[in-house]
């Protein structure tokens, strides 16, 4: 899981409930925490693919390679946002795919959101099962985006997919670690 | 000079010896020292933010009122309420400046590790705390909420944004942020009296109905009258008056059994180092018999050999002092993190006080000890005959 630490938003957002996501989302396993620090050019360039500036804390980078034994078989990550009434918590799994890493799962753990059931159904979260850093993240509804969660959530679910790309964003510019 | 210089030569001489002993002496001062800092801070801060509540009582409902606030933290139901009538009989004693009715709910997140507190206000409580600085403006509508500054920022919200309650699905507008405080107001939200009131009252609870209050806060204008004034309010039917100074006596007296405790065992620790220096420099006379015969017979006086045993206590103990007083103040930001994280009702100022009265009472027990522990050596290299000393191996 990639957290963003050193900061406002790092500090508020922890991984909850690692135990459950792993045995939910990888059936079994461990997982280590690592941290990362973002130099200068590295902040440069995720700032340029995500299209907004990174918040002046936001310095390091926390994430969470899960184990299966030895065999280390995808990363967790993490991410507080706003949503439309408060903040939202992801958590982002991640597996390697074939041309860079893909998103497994994604789980919201912490929101005050109206469309909160809407929201954490499998619906909306599946749609980003696959899902790389360079694909579109942009919530329509039409065929040719991500669906938002429902009517009226469209600032939630935004915020969800946002989440989900900045922290592939992140990851994928950080090496990949 | 030369004989401070000796002493030290005499001590170091068995230099792991020394160091050890040094070593238990640095660890008890800075405990102590950090114990008595901590002694002092935490009533000091306990104070400084009662005080800067603005409050000098409370009026509460009959019950006990730690035991009700500990209950809303929990999310737990509160035994009663505060009947609708007592406001006014409050407003009616002379000498009250501003009475605050409030009305306080709290929703529990476990997942979270936290209770959301959704504080009811009116405009009272602006009077009372007219030291807030509000970026926005004060709840007015049913649906306004003002966040404490730490709410905000773990909301990730401003003015103009919108807080939904699911559990009373309830959606607030936010029209103010407060700046920080430094207190418990940072944590809470606050709405109107009667949303408040609407939403959080629990028509089970005895006193039960959408009028009801948790807590009624007054401001004196004259603080001497605070104990003519409380007996008035203790008449009141069904109401409790707190003083902030009750308060603040309950909460020491919270930590009391706790601090007596832990004194003990750091004045176990202390005698235990005594114990070690005095060992030490009794060993260190021992092993010098014949270096103090030699003396005595070169014309060294009984005062000379007590005053050199005793100086080489003294700096051992000195050394220990300062090393442990050096220790506490790198190590005691640290320690009050990890107090203040295991604290309940910790302030949130530093609970540390790191005080030149605290360091000048922590020296002048350590130079009693020195004197104490080093007493028996000193008379005892002292008394040594010369002839005898000289036989010795």
């Amino acid at each position: 899981m990639l957290l963003l630490v050193g900061g406002a938003l790092g500090s508020l957002c922890v991984w909850r409930q690692p135990d459950s996501d792993i045995s939910g989302i990888f059936g079994s396993g461990s997982y280590k925490t690592v941290f990362v620090d973002i130099t200068d050019a590295q902040g440069q360039k995720i700032e340029k693919r995500l299209g907004f500036p990174l918040d002046a804390d936001e310095t390091q980078f926390k994430y969470f390679p899960v184990f299966k034994g030895k065999e280390r078989v995808g990363t967790v990550m993490t991410h507080a946002g706003k949503g439309q009434f408060g903040t939202i918590e992801v958590v982002v799994a991640v597996v390697a795919g074939d041309s860079g890493p893909v998103v497994k799962e994604v789980r919201i753990q912490r929101d005050r959101e109206k469309a909160k059931a809407a929201l954490r159904s499998k619906e909306f979260l599946g749609q980003f099962k696959g899902m790389s850093a360079n694909d579109d993240f942009r919530m329509t509804n039409d065929e040719s985006g991500l669906k938002p969660a429902a009517q009226g959530a469209e600032k939630a679910s935004q915020a969800v997919a946002s989440a989900v790309r900045k922290l592939l964003i992140v990851y994928d510019e950080l090496g990949r670690p | 000079m030369s004989f401070i210089r000796f002493a030290l030569k005499n001590l170091f001489a068995h230099k792991t010896r020394t160091i050890l002993t040094l070593g238990s002496m640095v660890v008890a001062v800075a405990v102590l020292f950090t114990l008595v800092s901590f002694n002092r801070g935490y009533e000091k801060a306990l104070k400084s933010q009662l005080q800067g509540m603005g409050i000098h009582m409370m009026v509460v409902p009959v019950g006990c009122p730690y035991e009700a606030a500990s209950l809303i933290l929990k999310g737990g139901k509160i035994p009663n309420y505060l009947p609708a009538d007592v406001l006014d009989q409050v407003n009616a004693i002379p000498g009250i400046d501003v009475a605050a009715p409030t009305f306080m709910g709290g929703i529990v997140r476990p997942e979270e590790g936290r209770t959301d507190i959704y504080v009811g206000i009116d405009s009272a409580t602006i009077r009372l705390k007219n030291w807030w600085k509000i970026k926005g403006h004060f709840p007015e509508k049913p649906n306004d909420v003002v966040l404490g500054s730490d709410v905000a920022l773990i909301e990730q919200s401003q003015v103009g944004d919108q807080i939904y309650v699911p559990e009373k699905d309830l959606t607030l507008d936010v029209v103010g942020v407060l700046s920080p405080t430094g207190n418990e107001d940072d944590g809470m939200f606050y709405i109107p009296l009667k949303t408040a009131q609407q939403y959080f009252v629990d028509s089970t609870i005895a006193g039960g109905g959408t009028d009801k209050l948790t807590g009624i806060s007054i401001r004196l204008k004259n603080p001497d009258d605070a104990p003519v004034i409380s007996s008035q309010l203790g008449e009141i039917k069904g109401a409790e008056v707190i003083t902030m100074g009750e308060l603040l006596g309950t909460m020491m007296s919270l930590m009391g059994a706790a601090k007596s405790l832990l004194l003990s065992i750091v004045l176990i620790i202390i005698v235990i180092s005594a114990l070690g220096v005095l060992n030490t420099v009794l060993m260190s006379v021992f092993e010098r018999t014949k270096e103090i015969g030699v003396m005595r017979a070169t014309g060294a006086a009984q005062a000379h050999i007590f005053g050199l045993v005793w100086l080489e206590t003294l700096m051992l103990s000195l050394l220990g002092g300062i090393g442990g007083l050096g220790l506490a103040l790198v190590g005691a930001r640290l320690i009050e993190n990890i107090v203040k994280k295991l604290l309940p009702l910790a302030p949130k100022a530093s609970v540390v006080a790191l005080e030149p009265g605290s360091f000048i009472l922590i020296m002048v027990f350590v130079i009693g000890i020195a004197v104490v522990a080093g007493f028996y050596p000193a008379l005892r290299a002292a008394r040594a005959k010369p002839i005898e000393a000289l036989r010795s191996e």
